[in-house]
């Protein structure tokens, strides 16, 4: 994956298979956590991704979730969508080549940034960096958790090598 | 003649709402997650911000922690607000504290 370049009005970046697959199933995981979500307040992910409108009230923020959230949510899942379908794999290939017209690439854009923010709250990311990679095993985490996290890193700094890529591309 | 009084009360009542009525703001806040190249984007595309001041309200978001990117009615806020959360942006809107 070299990234995203212009291709005439277009934006393209080859894939190999497994990253490709990853990223399609990510996007299908993030788009079946906002179709499925409950209220508000029980998943920090979905209160990122859906956030509350009004900070200093709670009835003004309830009140415009009502009317906005529902389609919010949906524009969200049908970004994810689109990203998982438009690196369909064909059987026997070894990488997808995405090619994108101004429109899907707005969506990439959007999609990309719900999962990478769903990836970097479960991580607990801050400014600072993530927590459970401080080492020295202070955090109270289990080596296994920590290799969770690394490895979630390694993929969230993939994403957002993509995305800035995808950026620039769109942005010449 | 009562009927000219009457409209400019009207007028009266919509300018003070619209004169002295603080007015709404939207702010986008810091979070560790979106791109700098990113969140300027938006600010170009979607509010129309030339790069210097994409940049600047970029800026100020990134190192304070919170930038108003836009004031108005409620309604336009409400917009607004939505949309960057469209775009995974952190924002809110809320009365002008000035």
């Amino acid at each position: 994956m070299n990234g995203f370049r212009r291709s005439g009005d277009d934006v393209v970046a080859k894939f190999g298979l497994e990253d490709a697959e990853l990223l399609a199933t990510l996007a299908r995981q993030v788009a079946v956590l906002i179709a499925d979500r409950g209220e508000p307040g029980d998943d920090p992910v979905l209160d990122r991704l859906l956030p509350d409108a009004y900070r200093d009230s709670a009835e003004d923020a309830a009140e415009f979730r009502r009317f906005t959230e529902s389609e919010l949510g949906d524009q969200k899942v049908a970004n994810a969508l689109a990203i998982a379908e438009s690196l369909d794999t064909s059987p026997g290939s070894k990488n997808v080549t995405v090619r994108l017209d101004a429109g899907d690439a707005m969506s990439w854009l959007r999609a990309l940034t719900d999962i990478r923010l769903a990836l970097g709250t479960r991580l607990g990311l801050t400014d600072e960096g993530v927590p459970d990679l401080g080492g020295g095993g202070s955090g109270g985490g289990s080596e296994h958790d920590a290799d969770q996290s690394a490895l979630t890193y390694a993929i969230y700094s993939w994403l957002s090598a993509v995305q800035e890529s995808l950026v620039h591309a769109v942005d010449r | 003649m009562a009927d000219t009084l009457e409209r400019t009360d009207e007028r009266t009542e919509q300018w003070q709402q619209t004169v002295l009525e603080r007015p709404w703001v939207t702010i986008v806040w810091n979070d560790p997650v979106n791109l700098v190249s990113y969140v300027e984007w938006i600010f170009r595309t979607y509010f129309g911000f030339d790069r210097t001041e994409a940049h600047r309200l970029t800026m100020l978001v990134h190192n304070e922690g919170k930038a108003v990117v836009a004031s108005g009615t409620r309604e336009e806020m409400e917009r607004h607000v939505t949309a960057m959360h469209g775009f995974g942006l952190w924002a809110t809107l809320q009365k002008d504290e000035a």
